[in-house]
């Protein structure tokens, strides 16, 4: 593109040279002038298609809206307009003073002058041819008779007295009878044609000026010669004279001026037109390369804005990264400078942005581990009570999925159990309440089972969004714990405190009864071993009472090892009476074996079947029913009878020490159910169920073989 | 909003039409100055008859062209001005339908004619030989007679076999004054020219050289 305008711009200043070369006289070039103005007019079409191109492509980007372009028409306007008006002006009074000055090469007056020369030329020529022919007229009289043998002599002698160069007589055949000629006069007679013969002797005489090559202008007059003789024939003479050399030239060059003035004259015309085609095209090349020159100013001008506007499209789409070049000192070059300045701010900026960000993310997935791995419930809350975040553990505790908390209001929890709703029903009270900071225990009822939570509310601090933050931690294991612990104490206490004065009491009613024995008649005798029989009786109660506290609070370790369950279930029901309790067994057939220590887990199934047999003891048609089944984990053992059940307001402390229904017996046997179960990282559970009677259900680790129970 | 967009739009149009306008006189422009009218005026000179005889010497042309001056060239003559004619005859030997045709001879004559003002009578030259006359019509037959004009050697031609000529007269321009002779630039008022008369001719027999007497 840059090339081919380069060569047109170049081949249009030489084709313009070569034109005010040809404008001038020399002869060369204006041998090729209409090959010029062709190649002239080629260029100049070549140009004009190069502009409307370049005036096509830049309506194109116009059009598609290419950033500048409509810069790059503006200043092509410009600068053409600025361009054309001297272009025109110069033009127009170039071809006005053209015309006039071609026209002033002519007047009417030289115009004149030279015809009236030529004319002038003409009457002084027929002067001299008419004085010649009055001469003719003479001589041939004074010929007429002339004898053949004085004839020379008479031509001679006429021609000195005439001055006439050259004088000839032809005879009526044209054939030559006498020529004399003077010093300048030719040997050989100029020969008539044989139509002027004719004529002469039609009595018409022939007298003209010729010219001749070799003696230049001439005047020949040929005359008839009349003879009186009858039979004489009819002679001709001929007469040549040249014309005199001063007057011949004079009108030769009078003659020449003219031709050429009029030669000019008939193609004055046509210079004009030559002139007025080479100022056209000179115009039009100067004028097309302008607006060639104009476009490439133009294009260059628009560059650092386009240059700007493919800066800017990189920053809007992110990339920071180009930088544009400065291709120009001036203030555009400054303008770019400072974008790439401002760019690479930017680039900065963004990429500090980018780090920080980065930084709280990591932040932000710290917390939340460090949240993940916290035993404690922790759930978030905004103003309005909405639940903003939520970690495992209070799903865990709460015992329900994380996504059933999420987003959800406190007070609008609608769970299908109850006890997450009084969980959350309490909860918006204390925060309803405004404290700073609040501590309760709460009582949470789960599926599985009465658990206590210790939860803790906080007003969220200020600066930061507006909530609050509630954690709770299950303690039901810690007061169990607690609450085992300080039982065992009790019992420890309780058999050495009672154990110590039972043995003296035994043996001192022993003694009173071994003394009196013999010494008292017979009533009081057998009232004696009565009443001491009594106090030993009691005493020994008392003693296993005692030795039964003491082995609740000295409860051997279980040891865990693989076991049958459903074996040890039918080991122990071997030693009931079946019949009498209604037993009845459905044992999984396929049963993994569990952890657990037989000795121990023989002792519930004892007391969960004594207590069963306890509660039916009264019962007119006893039903009691054992199954073994395996569930995800763990081995559930269930003992289902058709009692009275538990009365409700023992329920909550079954599993207390004295908590009993039963007029005898220590009300340890659940406890130590209970005590055994948790030795063994189990559950249990009881029930009573609504159609009467109660179902007591313990579930059992399954045994892993690495030994490791879960 | 929407008048100032439509506004600009019919600026901007009305500019691209004037660049249009300007674009495309500026072709018009160049094209009138590539394509010079080249046209040859329709005139009424005519090649009358033209024929090829033989003669001891070689082969001779005998024709008559009916040249008729336009008036811008009688004017012209009439102040002196030289006009230059050619007087072009080509001879062919047509081809089959599998060669070309062969070129025999083009020869070229040139032939002047001119108003001696001194003289007052038309000079016209053709050839060597120079004749003048005293009338305008005169001269014009005179130019156009053309006798015995060698045109091809002897053993040019074969005997009976046939070839086909093509004779015209036309103006020479190139002798012109010189700001009329830059064609394209006068106007066809400086023309002159024949069409082409063509004829075919059988190469007659070269006569024996008679013995001088």
């Amino acid at each position: 593109m840059r090339s081919l305008i380069a060569a047109a711009l170049i081949a249009g200043i030489v084709l313009l040279t070569l034109l005010f070369y040809a404008g001038g006289e020399n002869v060369m070039f204006s041998e090729n002038l209409s090959v010029l103005f062709i190649v002239g007019g080629v260029l100049g079409a070549v140009l004009l298609v190069l502009l409307g191109w370049r005036l096509w492509w830049l309506r194109k980007r116009i059009r598609r809206g290419v950033f500048g372009a409509k810069l790059t028409l503006k200043l092509l306007l410009m600068f053409s307009a600025v361009a054309m008006l001297p272009g025109l002006v110069v033009y127009g009074a170039s071809v006005f003073f053209l015309n006039r000055s071609i026209e002033t090469w002519f007047d009417v007056r030289v115009d004149n002058a030279l015809a009236s020369g030529v004319k002038l030329g003409q009457v002084a020529l027929d002067d001299l041819l008419s004085d010649l022919n009055i001469k003719a007229q003479r001589m041939a009289i004074a010929l007429s008779d002339e004898g053949m043998g004085s004839i020379i002599t008479s031509l001679s002698t006429l021609r000195e007295q005439s001055t006439v160069q050259e004088l000839t007589l032809f005879n009526e055949r044209g054939g030559v009878i006498a020529h004399v000629s003077g010093e300048r006069g030719t040997l050989l007679p100029v020969l008539p044609e044989r139509s002027v013969l004719w004529q002469v002797r039609q009595q018409q005489p022939y007298s003209r000026i010729e010219e001749i090559p070799e003696r230049g202008l001439i005047m020949r007059v040929i005359v008839p010669v009349y003879t009186s003789e009858l039979t004489g024939e009819t002679r001709v003479l001929q007469l040549v004279q040249p014309v005199p050399a001063g007057l011949e030239r004079d009108a030769q060059a009078v003659q020449l001026a003219y031709q050429e003035y009029q030669q000019i004259a008939v193609s004055r015309q046509g210079l004009k037109r030559i002139y007025g085609v080479a100022l056209t095209l000179t115009l039009m090349l100067a004028l097309l390369m302008t607006f060639v020159i104009a476009y490439l100013i133009s294009d260059r001008l628009g560059a650092p804005l386009r240059t700007l506007a493919r800066g800017t499209r990189a920053v809007a789409k992110g990339d920071f990264s180009q930088m544009q070049p400065i291709s120009s000192r001036d203030e555009l070059g400054v303008l770019i400078d400072s974008f790439n300045r401002m760019t690479r701010q930017l680039s900065d900026a963004r990429e500090q942005a980018a780090q920080n960000h980065q930084e709280t993310g990591q932040a932000k997935a710290f917390l939340e581990r460090v949240l993940a791995n916290l035993s404690s419930g922790v759930v978030v809350l905004d103003e309005s009570l909405n639940v903003l975040a939520v970690n495992s553990a209070a799903a865990l505790i709460l015992g329900v999925e994380p996504s059933a908390l999420q987003s959800q209001n406190l007070s609008a929890l609608e769970q299908p159990d109850e006890a997450l709703r009084d969980f959350s029903t309490r909860v918006a009270e204390r925060f309803a309440r405004h404290e700073e900071e609040w501590q309760e225990q709460i009582e949470y009822n789960a599926s599985e089972g009465r658990q206590t939570l210790l939860v803790r509310g906080t007003h969220l601090p200020p600066g930061m969004e507006r909530g609050y933050v509630l954690v709770f931690d299950d303690v039901t294991k810690l007061i169990n714990a607690e609450r085992n612990a300080a039982w065992s104490e009790v019992a420890r206490r309780l058999a050495h405190e009672i154990k110590n004065p039972l043995t003296p009491i035994q043996l001192s009613a022993e003694r009173i009864a071994h003394k009196l024995g013999g010494k008292l008649d017979t009533p009081d005798a057998e009232f004696l071993t009565r009443a001491t029989q009594t106090i030993v009786n009691q005493v020994a109660a008392m003693k296993n009472m005692v030795d039964a506290f003491a082995g609740y609070a000295r409860m051997p370790r279980a040891k865990l090892e693989a076991l049958d369950l459903n074996a040890l279930v039918r080991e122990v029901l071997a030693l009931y009476d079946t019949k009498s309790l209604g037993l009845e067994l459905h044992l999984d057939a396929g049963l993994p074996r569990i952890a657990g220590d037989s000795t121990l887990l023989r002792q519930v199934i004892h007391n969960l079947l004594q207590n069963a047999q306890d509660a039916l003891s009264e019962h007119a048609s006893p039903h009691v029913e054992v199954s073994t089944r395996l569930n995800t984990h763990t081995v559930n053992l269930t003992v289902t009878d058709n009692g009275a059940g538990f009365p409700e307001h023992l329920m909550a402390r079954l599993f207390e020490p004295y908590a009993t229904t039963k007029a005898k017996g220590t009300g340890l046997g659940l406890a130590i159910v209970k005590k055994i179960v948790e030795e063994h990282q189990g559950k249990i559970q009881i029930e009573n169920l609504k159609s009467g009677g109660a179902t007591i259900r313990v579930a059992l680790p399954v045994f892993v073989a690495d030994g490791e129970s879960t | 909003m929407m008048v100032s967009f439509t506004h600009c739009c019919t600026r901007s149009d009305a500019a691209w039409r004037g660049l249009a306008w300007v674009w495309l006189s500026g072709l018009l422009l160049a094209g009138w100055l590539v394509a010079a009218p080249s046209a040859i005026a329709a005139d009424n000179s005519v090649v009358k008859k033209a024929a090829i005889r033989a003669t001891p010497q070689g082969y001779v042309l005998d024709a008559d062209v009916d040249i008729a001056l336009n008036p811008t060239l009688e004017n012209a003559l009439s102040k002196g001005i030289n006009l230059h004619f050619l007087l072009e005859l080509e001879v062919t030997r047509p081809g089959n339908w599998y060669w070309f045709d062969e070129d025999i001879a083009e020869p070229v004559r040139k032939l002047r004619i001119y108003y001696h003002l001194l003289l007052r009578r038309y000079v016209v030259e053709s050839g060597y030989v120079t004749r003048t006359a005293e009338t305008l019509s005169e001269a014009l037959a005179m130019l156009g007679r053309v006798n015995d004009w060698q045109v091809i050697e002897r053993g040019g031609l074969k005997t009976g076999r046939r070839y086909e000529a093509r004779l015209r007269l036309r103006l020479d321009k190139e002798q012109l004054p010189k700001p009329l002779a830059i064609g394209g630039v006068t106007s066809d008022q400086w023309e002159l020219a024949t069409p082409w008369h063509e004829w075919s001719f059988e190469a007659p027999a070269i006569p024996v050289i008679p013995p001088p007497p």
